[in-house]
């Protein structure tokens, strides 16, 4: 990596509690233009908690995000520094894209008014192009053939390839992935990581959440290990899978990669 | 049978004729209603804990008091307020913001049915609460609620025969003038159950249209 870039994201000192649970203790990362970062952990460790932060899903206890110049901040240091996380959300969002494990298409709008909306209604964009943009984006996901079909008619897979669709008509600069894999049936797992893959080879930059250790071994070229609200692991897939530090990841691996 | 054609030969005009008022009436507070009532369960789900206080005091106003109190307070109040309107204006604006307070609460219900993702996937490609809640919410939401609506609006026209104690000259005030000239209020009242089950038969065919059409453009 070369250090000297500027990191697109950059985590300091992150922690996330709900009440007295404290989900997220003190994570640092930064992440850099191109880069895919596979986050992989056991159930519960965080990895959902971490990325809904970094769009600002949810709120931070304490720490700070830096993306694309402006900030979040953590409300337990100062309680204004809500309503200046709000602003600083708007701005987020429009760089930062987000692709759902239940996908949470738009059920009353068909697959192309769904690509359509937001760069429609938020950016205000021009119909006309906006609509022959979105028409290319849904043949690069393979979904041209289904522009006017609604949600409730595709399979997981054909939905979750049209969320990945739907972000990319905002032109983001980074899309967060969680386990957007995991709620389909096996036979389509395939066609949405392959979307994924042709995104990753295109440079754009994603944080996947992922149980995958297929694709985190072959696209990602940096896996992180979550455990207990900590990133333990940070590295390329093959010092974190082959040669991890930590008796906590072993153990994970062990169990997972033997089945 | 001769006498009851007789009676209702004299009486249908005037029924007619309220049968338009109560149908303008029921049409009129409906449609401030839905305007109202979204507005009002829109504010309900504010983060404005002011706003949303608001809203819950109207909703509390006008779901906790007799609507007939109601309806004499508006016919009383509103001149005491220097406000000089018809008895017809009264009855519409007194029940069109009593059927919103209950589309309030139908709305509000129907909103906590979205799944939270529909939520976060707005959020997440940048919309604004409002956005969201205009353009992905709500409809997805009216989908859910017209069955409830229905019944409500339905209860509207019921309750517009109230108005007949403000003088407004709806159908259940005409049907007591045809029973003055007749003196047959058995045939009277059987003719005006008959016409006022009419105007609803209209909302519930209409609300079967609209699920009809829900169902094709599937959810
Ligand atoms: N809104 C919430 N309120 C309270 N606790 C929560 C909330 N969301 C998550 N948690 C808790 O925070 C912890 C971390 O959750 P998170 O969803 O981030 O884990 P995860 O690593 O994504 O797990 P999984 O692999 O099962 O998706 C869990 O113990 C979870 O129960
Ligand atoms: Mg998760």
């Amino acid at each position: 990596m070369a250090e000297s870039r500027k990191p697109v994201i950059s985590v300091h000192d992150l922690a996330k509690n709900y009440g007295e649970l404290k989900v997220l203790r003190k994570i640092d990362m930064d992440i850099y233009k191109g880069e895919v970062v596979s986050v992989i952990g056991p159930s519960g460790s965080g990895k959902s908690t971490f990325l809904r932060c970094l769009n600002y899903l949810e709120e931070l206890t304490s720490g700070e995000i830096d993306i694309g110049g402006v900030s979040l901040k953590g409300i337990d240091e100062d309680k204004h520094n809500k309503k200046l996380n709000e602003k600083a959300a708007k701005v987020i969002r429009k760089n930062v894209g987000m692709v759902f494990q239940q996908f949470n298409l738009w059920p009353h709008k068909t697959v192309l008014e769904n690509v359509m909306e937001c760069p429609v209604q938020v950016k205000k964009a021009n119909k006309e192009e906006t609509k022959k943009k979105a028409m290319e984006l849904l043949a690069r996901v393979g979904m041209d053939g289904k522009a006017d079909a609604y949600p409730t008619q595709l399979s997981g897979g054909q939905q979750q390839r049209v969320a990945i669709a739907r972000t990319l008509a905002m032109e983001p600069e980074v899309i967060l992935f969680d386990e957007p894999t995991s709620a389909l049936d096996p036979e389509f797992v395939g066609e949405v990581l392959n979307v994924m893959k042709d995104l990753a080879q295109a440079g754009m930059t994603m944080i996947v959440v992922t149980h995958e250790m297929g694709f985190a071994a072959e696209v990602a070229n940096r896996v992180c290990f979550m455990d207990g609200g900590y990133v333990i692991e940070d590295g390329t897939p093959e010092e974190v899978f082959k040669h991890p530090k930590s008796d906590r990841a072993k153990q994970f691996f062990s169990k997972i990669l033997n089945v | 049978m001769d006498e009851f054609m007789h009676v209702a030969e004299i009486a249908l005009p005037l029924l007619l004729q309220g049968l338009g008022t109560t149908a303008a009436i029921s049409v009129l507070s409906i449609l401030i209603a839905m305007v109202l009532g979204s507005a009002v369960g829109y504010m309900c789900l504010s983060k404005n804990k002011a706003v949303e206080l608001i809203a819950r005091a109207f909703i509390k106003i006008f779901r906790c008091t007799p609507f007939m109190v109601q309806v004499y307070l508006a016919y009383y109040g509103l001149p005491a307020l220097g406000l000089n309107v018809s008895a017809f204006s009264t009855g519409v604006i007194i029940l069109g913001m009593y059927t919103a307070a209950y589309t309030a609460v139908i709305l509000e219900s129907g909103v906590s049915a979205i799944p939270k993702g529909q939520f976060e996937a707005s959020y997440a490609m940048g919309m604004s609460r409002f956005k969201t809640m205009v353009r992905i919410i709500f409809p997805q939401t009216l989908k859910i609620i017209v069955p409830s609506l229905t019944g409500q609006f339905v209860q509207t026209v019921k309750d517009s025969s109230i108005l007949s104690i403000i003088t407004v000259a709806e159908m259940t005030m005409m049907t007591k003038e045809a029973i003055g000239i007749t003196f047959s209020p058995l045939i009277v009242y059987i003719c005006a159950g008959v016409l006022y089950w009419a105007l609803n038969l209209v909302i519930e065919f209409a609300s079967r249209c609209i699920e009809k059409h829900n169902n094709r453009v599937a959810i």
